[in-house]
């Protein structure tokens, strides 16, 4: 525990970065998609002499900026806050080794920022010809922040095998490319691009059923059916590249979701086959949504409805990022960093020579325990608390997200004891290896927490 | 170690000149001796042990550079929204003081764009020198420095609805007056984060006390105040002088022009000057420590005396240009802001200044790191940065071009009447 720990009650930290990040990427994958969509809509309009496409597309661009510069950039700035808060370990490691991916972001963030402002503000303004453009210098920009921001992200589930050779060594740096482009990036890039054109169709959508159906029928017809064939490559590909994107995991986290597929009904690791199944299940109804009730019936097809599609988008966000998370544990960082900002190589050291000793955070307190508390017993839970919030908070919480007290509520003291051996130990046939980090410290550290989560445990069973 | 060596011979010659100018009372005590007994009660979490991806000064120049733009681009959107919302509350429609508030607040959801965008390099470039210690600020404050997310989002909306119903002559005051609200806290959180990731011996308490979601605010640190109303003053000051830009270089009503002009030579001289005072007041209430090391440093007190000296100009340019002539005078209001800007450039290093002496003085050394850089990543991001900002001034200066073209064409197919636009168009591809 290098930093404090942010302990946010009943969500966790990871709570909130998954809520943000969610809501991010619905934003910003549709930054990536509408920006290309809107330059080959005006392409289209332009062609066939289109002017009443206009209207509508004007309409668009605008909903487009403030949807992307107000809630898609602050957003953006919030995931970074939120993995700041939650894992500085982690957060740190990863500016380390790409301070300049995200300074190359950063370049064309701002390209991309400005030319949908000028976008927005010059139609009928400027020649329509630069005006086109300008809206291809935006598509482009956007779509190459994703290309950048992808290395980093996929970093963090795959950093390779050539990054973690020199992990540790100080040379890190020589080998910033491999880690960029590791094993997941391409097929993750694909994936994320096929989603981005999805999200511009369905957002489209938003602004398409604010027309007036009955006095603008055919134009809402023609804009709604165009919108929707946004969504064909990512229906018909994205399986597909599921497919791959998994076949560059590493095979230990694909057990994780073997396992969730053979084992259903025991609580644990259906979550991850949980979350499959609703990403399935909510893209098909999108699908058969856009096209009955939106295609379909177009002219009555309504603001309530493409909200509902949104929400919809969202929910199959959401699961997705969950899966994602839940393939990356034990790590933060693949084979590199536990979730909880234990680096792997420093397990034994911390087995040696303690974990709370070693945290510059929280040895101070821990002898302040001793000298200021009553009794041994109430140094030894403040202790245990410690513990619980360096090693385990990253993924529990007391009560809420991942609950203690309700994982723990039939279980006794030997029971508890039990699991932290096997925690501690790590066997290789142990069944929590695949997504609980090793449990560090030294015995007194190890009763600490023991004896915390009893209290915690005598707590939930009152 | 070299970067150690070059920081001391910078300090060696500025000892020399600050000996030479006849201010060397401070070599007489040792100023690091006073808090080094502190220094064993905390400490600073452990250096992350992947080495700095390039050297601690590149890292600076860039920080400070992009933190240049965000202070300007921030102190802008302060004051002009605090301007801007007095002017639509007062002002009756059609009058000049409501007119003048809509040309202000078209601006501002622009400027909030480039305050956060020019806000995001400096915080990367913080967290690569500085994450031992903000890392560590930020979540002992987590709950309100996660809020800034929302206040923001909220605050980012509400501008560009005020913007709305400007453009369709509604009233919009109420709106902005929540978002200036938002704006405000913003700031605030951000000057206690910076001045509480100085503090290493206040980390303990506060984290006791607030038991880890980040509730409390640190209390006792004199600077925070004072390094708020500075900033608050700089950014009224500085929006004064961007009133006077507006009112030479926009194309408002001349009747709106001259009130922006008379209001923002007025705001940006009262406010500059508050800001220098707040300014003695931030000096004031750093350690002895501190002040030495920035009277000795070459580059700390050479930005002092710039800060200073540009400010004055700036205050004096727009005093000046707020009276000049009847419509103004183009070169006094860009004088104007260019000082204050060049005002701001010098407290960015002044400040930074600040921070190393301070974490210095606790036993933090920014310059203490290893350096593994690959080169090829830093050349292609400098590469693409200039790109970047040459691909934006070359779409700027066509878009320009063409709306010139398109705004003469409008107005001379409005002046023949029925006078076909398409016609004109083909004649003047033909030349
Ligand atoms: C990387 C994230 C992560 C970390 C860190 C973590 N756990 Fe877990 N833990 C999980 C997941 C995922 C489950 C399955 C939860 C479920 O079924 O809802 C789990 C389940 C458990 C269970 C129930 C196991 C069972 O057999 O039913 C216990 C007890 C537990 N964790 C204790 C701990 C303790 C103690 C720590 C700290 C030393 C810890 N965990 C750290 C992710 C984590
Ligand atoms: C309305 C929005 C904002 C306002 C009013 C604002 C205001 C301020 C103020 C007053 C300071 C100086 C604090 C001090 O030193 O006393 C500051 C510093 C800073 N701001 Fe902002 N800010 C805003 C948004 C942002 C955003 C969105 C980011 C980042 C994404 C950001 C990044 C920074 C950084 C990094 C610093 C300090 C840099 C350093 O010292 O290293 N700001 N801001």
């Amino acid at each position: 525990m290098n930093y404090p720990f942010w302990d946010v009650p009943y969500l966790s930290g990871g709570g909130v970065i998954g809520l943000i990040a969610t809501y991010h990427l619905l934003i910003a994958l549709f930054a990536v998609g509408g920006g290309l969509y809107l330059p080959l809509a005006e392409r289209k309009a332009l062609k066939e002499g289109r002017d009443d496409w206009f209207g509508v597309l004007k309409s668009h661009s605008k909903f487009f900026l403030i949807l992307t510069a107000a809630f898609g950039t602050t957003s953006g700035v919030g995931i970074w806050f939120a993995i700041g808060l939650a894992n500085p370990e982690a957060t740190s490691t990863l500016i380390h080794n790409f301070v300049f991916g995200w300074a190359i972001e950063y370049v064309f963030f701002i390209v991309e920022l400005t030319t949908a402002a000028i976008y927005y503000y010059t139609w009928d303004k400027i020649d329509p010809k630069l005006h086109l453009k300008i809206g291809y210098v935006y598509a482009a920009s956007s779509w190459l922040t994703l290309v950048i921001i992808n290395g980093i992200l996929t970093f963090m589930l795959t950093p390779g095998s050539t990054w973690l050779s020199v992990a540790g060594s100080g040379n890190e740096a020589s080998v910033f490319w491999y880690a960029f482009f590791n094993p997941t990036y391409f097929p993750s890039l694909v994936l994320r691009t096929l989603i981005s054109w999805n999200l511009a169709g369905i957002w489209a959508l938003v602004t398409a059923s604010r027309l007036d159906g009955f006095r603008h029928g055919k134009l809402k017809h023609e804009i709604i059916s165009w919108s929707a064939k946004w969504l064909i490559p990512g229906f018909v590909l994205v399986p597909f590249c599921f497919l791959w994107y998994l076949a560059m995991v590493p095979e230990a986290q694909r057990q994780l979701l073997d396992l969730g597929i053979s084992t259903i009904g025991q609580g644990t690791f259906t979550q991850i086959t949980r979350s499959a199944l609703i990403t399935v299940m909510t893209s098909a109804t999108i699908i058969a949504l856009v096209y009955f009730v939106a295609v379909r019936n177009s002219k009555s097809f309504g603001l309530g409805w493409a909200i509902s599609l949104v929400l919809l988008a969202f929910a199959a966000t959401a699961s997705t990022e969950q899966a994602r998370e839940m393939l990356r544990k034990p790590y933060v960082i693949g084979d590199f960093m536990y979730s909880n900002g234990v680096r792997k190589s420093e397990v034994e050291k911390y087995n040696a020579e303690g974990y709370l000793t070693h945290s510059s955070w929280a040895a101070n307190s821990v002898k302040g325990f001793y000298s200021d508390s009553e009794t041994i017993e109430a140094a030894d839970l403040k202790k245990g608390e410690l513990m619980f919030r360096g090693q385990c908070g990253a993924c529990h919480t007391e009560k809420g997200y991942r609950a203690m007290n309700n994982l723990l509520k039939d279980r006794d003291e030997t029971a508890i004891g039990n699991i932290l051996q096997m925690l501690h130990e790590n066997k290789d046939d142990s069944p929590y290896r695949k997504y609980m980090p090793p449990l560090v410290g030294k015995d007194d550290e190890i009763k600490a927490l023991a004896a915390y989560l009893k209290q915690i445990s005598v707590n939930a069973s009152k | 170690m070299a970067q150690t060596k070059a920081k001391i011979s910078v300090i060696q010659i500025g000892t020399l000149l600050v000996f030479v100018v006849g201010n060397g009372s401070y070599l007489a005590r040792d100023p690091d001796l006073e808090d080094q007994e502190n220094t064993t009660l905390f400490q600073f979490p452990s250096v992350d042990p992947i080495p700095l991806p390039a050297p601690v000064w590149l890292f600076k120049l860039l920080g400070d550079v992009t933190l240049v733009l965000h202070f300007l681009a921030m102190q802008l959107l302060v004051g002009s929204l605090t301007l801007a919302t007095v002017w639509n509350f007062l002002g009756k429609k059609h009058s000049v003081r409501r007119d003048g508030s809509d040309a202000v607040i078209r601006k501002v959801p622009t400027l909030m764009t480039y305050v956060i965008n020019f806000g995001v390099p400096p915080l990367l470039f913080s967290q690569v020198l500085y994450g031992r210690a903000l890392y560590t600020s930020s979540v002992l404050i987590g709950f309100y420095w996660i809020s800034v997310i929302v206040v923001l989002t909220l605050t980012y909306f509400l501008l560009y609805k005020c913007a709305d119903r400007a453009n369709s002559g509604r009233a919009w005051w109420g709106y902005s007056l929540l978002s200036w609200v938002g704006v405000v806290y913003i700031a605030k959180i951000f000057s206690i984060n910076m001045t509480l990731m100085l503090r290493p011996e206040a980390w303990q308490p506060l984290y006791q006390a607030s038991g880890g979601l980040g509730m409390i605010f640190p209390t006792g640190d004199p600077s925070t105040t004072p390094r708020f109303l500075f900033m608050l003053a700089g950014g009224f000051g500085l929006s004064g002088a961007g009133l006077l830009f507006l009112s030479t270089f926009g194309n408002e009503k001349p009747e709106v022009a001259g009130f922006l002009r008379k209001w923002g030579g007025i705001f940006a001289a009262g406010f500059l000057a508050l800001e220098m005072a707040a300014g003695v007041w931030v000096y004031r209430v750093q350690p002895a420590v501190v002040q030495d090391g920035i009277m000795s440093g070459t580059l700390t007190s050479s930005a002092l005396w710039a800060w200073a000296v540009f400010t004055v100009l700036a205050v004096v340019a727009s005093l000046i240009a707020a009276f000049w002539g009847k419509t103004g005078s183009k070169i006094l209001a860009a004088t104007a802001i260019l000082f204050g800007a060049l005002g701001t450039a010098g407290f960015v290093v002044v400040r930074d200044g600040i921070r190393d002496l301070t974490l210095l003085s606790k036993g933090f050394d920014v310059w203490q790191r290893t350096v593994v850089s690959n080169w090829s990543v830093v050349l292609l991001f400098l590469a693409l940065f200039v790109g970047g900002l040459a691909l934006i001034g070359f779409l700027l200066v066509l878009v320009a071009r063409s709306a010139k073209q398109i705004a003469n064409q409008t107005a001379v197919a409005a002046f023949a009447g029925e006078a076909d636009l398409q016609n004109l168009m083909e004649e003047e591809d033909d030349q």
